[in-house]
């Protein structure tokens, strides 16, 4: 089965232009189009296999009792053994329900962007890529999510909608290179955009006048200019840098998301398109 | 070359048990991205390329490579459909032909070459992705850095378990290429 080929590579070849032409018709239909609907759908039907594969890592702990067992005795003994576990299960299980309310009133309590309506979602899948800030969050079209809608939770901006199918939503990360966000310096009172410099990177504030003194720790917020894809006052990050370097147009400015993105478990989209 | 097969894994035939494999990267992939270090981690689709172009040669390590790529894609990335296939693809059919002229070596060679290959594998990604518009991944070159270290060293480490299980799916026990993974 396995012998060896003499013949062209043809397949190899056909591979290669099979991909070659997918890239093309995908990066032309930016974001539609064919490709990507058959990408939804295909991704639609992996989630469950992605599912069950992330139910398989987890240690399951049914227990099977013997059938042989016979007599009232050893089947009452073998129904309290049952009770008994459930209950531990239920005392094991009370300190992780805990906590899960206790991340999520943090993360989805919003002090800002308050007159807009919002969609919350649990963070589902992150991206397998090295390159790629993504996540994947359990809401989508169905649920009135679009693409550009903003992804927040209570300390900050997360990032935007990339793109929808009916159940789930990837959310392009505030720290992707792709990113671009228009902010003010709160003390400072200038405007910047943001510029993602991969994951765990902080954010390149591009724009800031050369002479211009961040404080820091200085908080940055989205500026809300009219046609603005954000809403006004979303705290986006904290200034850790700042300099003028001689000869530059413009001061080099670094800040650091102030939402964990590392550590996302629930999310708030919120329904605001500009 | 006729594969010799176990008894045991009779019931499952060699064309059956790659795809099984690849589904089995699918789904293992999730539990690698938490093990990551430095925001990085091991790339599964990556290694199945290599070691399919390792135990299978040039044509078929390009094949299943473009199989893998084609669902790298599918996952939750912003990148355009048919990069990761592009990529895997020449890196599959590479490593294949490379391994022609290095069936007869030491039992550490094919953790050696799935290093070198991942990090190798890693920067033409970039520089693919950079060719069809994704400037964006190389802004920080240091991240990149760490991303080729870091996939080598995992890609390299996960080797040891992955290259014995990946040439009992292709059916390669018992063959010269034995020798080399």
């Amino acid at each position: 089965m396995y012998r060896r080929s003499s013949r062209p590579m043809l397949l190899v070849v056909l591979c290669l232009l099979t991909s070659l032409t997918l890239i093309t018709v995908d990066s032309r239909a930016n974001g539609g189009g064919v490709v990507n609907r058959f990408r939804s759908s295909a991704a639609g039907l992996l989630a469950p296999v992605e599912r069950a594969g992330g139910t398989v890592t987890h240690p399951i702990g049914n227990f099977v009792y013997s059938t042989f067992h016979q007599g009232d005795l050893q089947s009452e003994n073998a129904r309290l053994r049952r009770e008994n576990q459930q209950l531990r299960g239920q005392q094991l299980l009370q300190p992780d329900y805990q906590n899960q309310l206790r991340v999520l009133e943090e993360q989805l309590r919003l002090d800002f962007a308050t007159d807009v309506p919002t969609v919350a979602a649990q963070v589902i899948d992150t991206s397998p890529s090295n390159f790629d800030s993504t996540i994947v969050v359990d809401r989508g079209s169905d649920n009135g999510v679009v693409k550009n809608m903003p992804v927040v939770v209570a300390t900050g901006l997360v990032g935007r909608v990339e793109s929808t199918d009916g159940r789930r939503a990837v959310v392009r990360l505030v720290t992707d290179p792709g990113v671009h966000v228009a902010v003010t310096l709160a003390q400072a009172n200038v405007n910047a955009i943001t510029a993602g410099a991969g994951p765990g990177n902080p954010l390149d504030l591009n724009l800031v006048p050369k002479g211009t003194k961040p404080g820091q720790d200085e908080k940055v917020f989205t500026s809300g200019l009219q046609g603005a894809a954000y809403p006004k006052g979303i705290p986006v990050a904290r200034v850790v840098q700042a300099s003028s370097p001689p000869g530059a147009d413009f001061a080099d400015v670094r800040a650091r998301p102030t939402a964990d993105l590392s550590h996302l478990q629930y999310v708030q989209i919120l329904q605001y398109l500009p | 070359m006729k594969p010799m097969s176990n008894p045991s894994t009779q019931w499952l035939g060699p064309r059956l048990r790659m795809p099984l494999l690849l589904v089995g990267v699918l789904i293992l992939q999730p539990v690698v991205d938490h093990l990551s270090l430095a925001h990085a981690h091991a790339d599964l689709f990556l290694l199945f390329a290599i070691g399919a172009g390792l135990v299978g040669g040039a044509e078929r390590g390009g094949l299943w490579g473009f199989v893998a790529g084609l669902l790298a894609d599918l996952q939750p990335v912003t990148t355009p459909f048919g990069l990761n296939a592009l990529v895997l693809t020449m890196v599959g059919f590479a490593v294949g032909q490379g391994s022609e002229a290095l069936v007869r070596g030491p039992w550490w060679l094919g953790t050696a070459v799935a290093t070198a290959t991942s990090a190798l594998g890693t920067l033409l990604y970039v520089a693919v992705a950079i060719l069809v518009g994704q400037g964006g991944l190389l802004q920080d070159v240091r991240t990149v850095a760490t991303v080729v270290a870091v996939v080598a060293v995992a890609d390299g480490t996960l080797s040891l378990p992955f290259l014995p299980v990946i040439r009992w799916a292709a059916g390669r026990t018992g063959t010269a290429r034995r020798v080399m993974v």
